[in-house]
């Protein structure tokens, strides 16, 4: 069995490495060491997208990710299936979609989310900001359409200081709160941003 | 599956109206774009739970709301059965 080490490293490496290493590998087992949860996912993901079983172990601040190849895999042209599941992440800056008319920004925004939620392709991440804090807590008429989204797995954030300075700190409803250095960090980390 | 009401207008301002509406009956909604198999147009929608079918009917004819069509929609996301309703 091959071992390859990968904590550390930058995503999207761990994928890239994993990759490699199966494409030696005619029969038999990868482990890959990640150290943090989002290379495990990343990591995890991939094998699922082409096919192969594996199992996680967690042993203190490590995950050890045993990927299974056998002979019959194809494992040409699957790299596609993990591509289309691009890191997209959207930022609303305001409770109203474009410049022009408040009140056709509002029914525009609410149009856009309900749309997200039956797009096929879903963001990873969606970040609230300013104005846009207004659609994640009390009195927001998209609730329902980002638990729907929330549901299928995508992550909903909230900028800490703007709920603060709008007084809607403890009327968060949908969504965790996140400060700047995280929005930085997602925006970074990104293969897309869509700011609206 | 889930089945919903889908009301469509010739204008946005007719939907902006009928959200005031239906605000005010506390009847709850969504705003949506109006689906594609119904018209390409960029046109905006509200979508209701179907037990509010009657109801927005009669608000229809009793608050004049300038609506274009109903329809009932079955299915879930893309794949939809889309019935129109006739008009009132």
């Amino acid at each position: 069995m091959k071992t390859i080490n990968c904590a550390g490293l930058p995503c999207p490496k761990p994928v890239i490495m994993t990759k490699k290493e199966l494409e030696n590998i005619e029969n038999g087992e990868l482990e890959v060491i990640v150290d943090n949860f989002a290379a495990k996912e990343n990591v995890s993901k991939y094998a699922k997208s082409i096919g192969l079983d594996f199992t996680v172990n967690q042993k203190e601040n490590l995950y050890y990710i045993l990927i299974k190849k056998g002979n019959n895999e194809v494992a040409e042209c699957s790299l596609m299936n993990f591509e289309n599941e691009k890191n997209l992440v959207i930022v609303v800056g305001s409770d109203k979609l474009g410049a022009g008319d408040d009140k056709l920004g509002n029914v525009l925004m609410k149009s856009y989310i309900y749309a997200l939620t039956e797009s096929e392709i879903k963001p990873k991440t969606i970040m609230f900001l300013n104005g846009g804090v207004k659609l994640t807590t009390e009195g927001s008429e998209v609730l329902e359409s980002l638990k729907n989204l929330e549901s299928k797995g995508v992550e909903i954030l909230s900028c800490g200081t703007c709920l603060d300075f709008y007084g809607l700190k403890d009327k968060l409803i949908i969504g965790n709160v996140t400060n700047m250095y995280t929005i930085i960090e997602k925006m970074n980390n990104a293969d897309k941003t869509i700011t609206i | 599956m889930e089945k919903y009401i889908v009301i469509t207008f010739e204008s946005i301002n007719f939907a902006m109206q009928c959200e005031v509406v239906l605000k005010t009956e506390k009847i709850d909604y969504q705003i949506m774009p109006t689906p594609r198999e119904i018209t390409l147009s960029c046109g905006i929608s509200i979508r209701t739970s179907d037990k509010y079918l009657d109801k927005v009917i009669e608000l229809i004819k009793t608050k004049r709301i300038r609506n274009k069509d109903i329809y009932e929609i079955i299915g879930m996301g893309r794949q939809k059965t889309i019935n129109k309703k006739g008009l009132i």
